[in-house]
């Protein structure tokens, strides 16, 4: 209370609790991004679903693939040099597996990522078991037939569990 | 030594708040801005039939010894065969929706009429909460999501989603 109005009339306003308010607002968002980007492929626009149920925090091993057909117009504003490159590898409407920290992959190349990942796992599995979950993120405008394929290559590697990602809706609405 | 120093007034310490407030704010501001919520993710368990089975179908051979680790044999009493659009315009939309049970098939046009017929479906069905959906190659993942959501409102808790129409297993082996 020091700072308050002295008897010259000093007029000083206390910045300590704007500063700390600020500084938590500040800490939220930036830890509300880093949340995002952990997980999150923003290429994948997924499905609402009235029956998805909240994520287990608990579940840490797992693998997230992220499935979408390749539209040319989504990666306009990728520079001409990385267009090129995927329109070299992708026709408009080509099933496109978005592994985070991978290049985006094809079907076969997909099939050899996941047998690798799976011979990992289980190198490093104490009682040789995968017991890796894999989430599926699959966009809302892929057909079903890719969603299978990529569906059973993770069964035919070995995965066991696999999980599909969807947006929760909120309010049950009528049909 | 410690004496001298002692009747030295100490120097005082002005920390500068203006300077890193302005920072703050700004960092602050360029948070909101660029946040942007996504909706809240959700999952749900997903069942397929097993290799074996599908490889089994695909070859017409007999199916090979189970395997104790892989995942039970699906059965159900109602399957839902949904049929996609093909035309350029509606592609990947909703064409027909089959209900087929052991008693016969019905055909659906919309999502609320599978509602009230799976309803009734449910009461009479033997395994209550297992349904089995067949959608097209072609259908949009979305639409598929939609008539699960339909079947598990409906009392069929465990939708089971079975490979497309003229689906080749062999390109996945």
């Amino acid at each position: 209370m020091s700072h308050g109005a002295s008897a010259e009339g000093n007029m000083e306003p206390n910045l300590t609790p704007l500063l700390d308010v600020v500084l938590q607002l500040l800490m939220f968002f930036m830890m509300c991004v880093n949340f995002v980007t952990n997980q999150v492929s923003e290429e994948i626009v997924l499905p609402e679903s009235m029956s998805a149920v909240p994520m287990d925090k608990n579940e840490v091993d797992v693998l997230f693939v992220n499935v979408r057909p390749f539209i040319l117009k989504d990666y306009e504003s990728k520079g001409a040099t990385a267009l090129q490159k995927l329109t070299d590898k992708f026709k408009e409407g080509d099933p496109f597996i978005i592994i985070l920290g991978e290049e985006p992959m094809r079907f076969n190349e997909f099939k050899f990522w996941l047998r690798n990942q799976f011979n990992t796992l289980k190198r490093t599995s104490k009682d040789g078991k995968v017991k890796t979950t894999i989430v599926m993120r699959a966009h809302k405008l892929t057909d079903y037939d890719q969603v299978y394929r990529v569906l059973q290559m993770c069964k035919v590697e070995g995965f066991r569990q696999i999980k599909l990602r969807a947006v929760t809706k909120s309010v049950a609405q009528p049909i | 030594m410690s004496k001298h120093k002692n009747e030295e007034p100490s120097p005082e310490v002005i920390l500068p708040i203006t300077p890193m407030l302005d920072m703050a704010f700004q960092l602050l501001t360029f948070f909101i801005f660029t946040y942007n919520p996504s909706g809240l993710e959700g999952q749900f368990d997903l069942s397929l039939p097993s290799e074996n089975e599908a490889a089994a179908k695909e070859t017409k051979q007999p199916p090979p010894p189970p395997d104790p680790d892989a995942p039970p044999k699906i059965e159900a009493d109602v399957t839902i065969v949904v049929e996609a659009v093909t035309d350029d315009i509606n592609r990947g939309e909703i064409a027909k929706i089959h209900i087929k049970q052991n008693s016969g098939s019905v055909i659906v046009g919309d999502l609320k009429e599978l509602f009230e017929k799976l309803k009734i479906a449910n009461e009479t069905a033997t395994e209550k909460e297992v349904i089995k959906i067949q959608p097209a190659s072609k259908l949009k993942w979305s639409n598929v999501i939609m008539v699960a959501d339909t079947c598990r409102k409906a009392g069929f808790k465990n939708v089971s989603f079975v490979e497309p129409p003229g689906f080749n297993i062999s390109v996945v082996n």
